[in-house]
């Protein structure tokens, strides 16, 4: 953030998801960052915003079906946990 | 070493006088090969440390520190939409929360116990996020290689 806070410079960018949760709390009020695209959805976001079917918009797909099937597999696992835990109870 | 030092004294050494200190010092720092003189590579590493600890240390207070705690100091209420405003307030109830769960000089019970939980609670939320976006890079990375593998390198998909 030298950038920003030491030269007053407007900073703004995109990285990595795993950068993301570290950056964002850049993103507040006193405009450390102007604003942050974090990972592929956020790409894809601002492809859409700019008219531009590019590589984020198609990746999107397999990735919003990734994310599917990881709520639907911790979901599977929670209940199946719960399970486990209720016959152990009784 | 080459285009930074020695090309640069070659040319235009009065001009390039000042290489010369950060050239000693490297080779101060090297002189650690040798028992003897081992002690002299103290002082490049004192003044590297002393340097590095100087310039960050401006740099994180202000953007850490100082920056970090106007922009929670702020009034929730002056917000142009409902749901920035509840941003807003939950951006400070959870600050304040979170960093009250790390107060350890009072036992946390009663009614004191009650923002510290709720820290907790914003805690395991902001981990979550975080596993959440980490989950999210992974599986970015694993749908590029596959589109390399599928798609440019053995022409399965187009």
């Amino acid at each position: 953030m030298a950038a920003r806070d030491v030269y007053n410079t407007p900073v703004t960018g995109g990285t990595t998801a795993v950068s993301a949760p570290g950056l964002i709390p850049y993103v507040n009020s006193q405009k450390q960052l102007h604003g942050l695209l974090g990972g592929l959805k956020a790409a894809s976001g601002y492809e859409a915003l700019i008219n531009r079917v590019g590589s984020a918009t198609v990746k999107m797909d397999a990735q919003s079906i990734a994310h599917l099937l990881i709520l639907l597999l911790i979901l599977t696992g929670n209940i199946k946990a719960f399970r486990a835990r209720r016959r152990s109870a009784e | 070493m080459l285009p930074n030092l020695f090309t640069k004294l070659i040319t235009d050494f009065k001009g390039n006088i000042i290489l010369l200190i950060p050239a000693t010092l490297g080779i101060m720092m090297l002189l650690r090969i040798i028992p003897k003189t081992q002690w002299l590579s103290r002082f490049p590493i004192a003044i590297m440390i002393g340097t590095s600890a100087g310039i960050n240390m401006l740099r994180y207070t202000k953007s850490d520190m100082l920056s970090q705690i106007s922009a929670t100091m702020i009034n929730p209420f002056n917000a142009a939409s409902t749901s920035a405003v509840i941003g807003n307030i939950l951006l400070i109830v959870g600050t304040i929360c979170g960093v009250y769960y790390f107060y350890f000089s009072k036992k946390q019970e009663g009614i004191s116990a009650v923002p510290s939980k709720l820290g907790i609670w914003f805690l395991m939320i902001s981990f979550g996020a975080s596993f959440g976006y980490t989950v999210m890079a992974r599986v970015s990375l694993l749908i590029g290689r596959l589109e390399f593998l599928l798609k440019d390198w053995l022409h399965i998909i187009k």
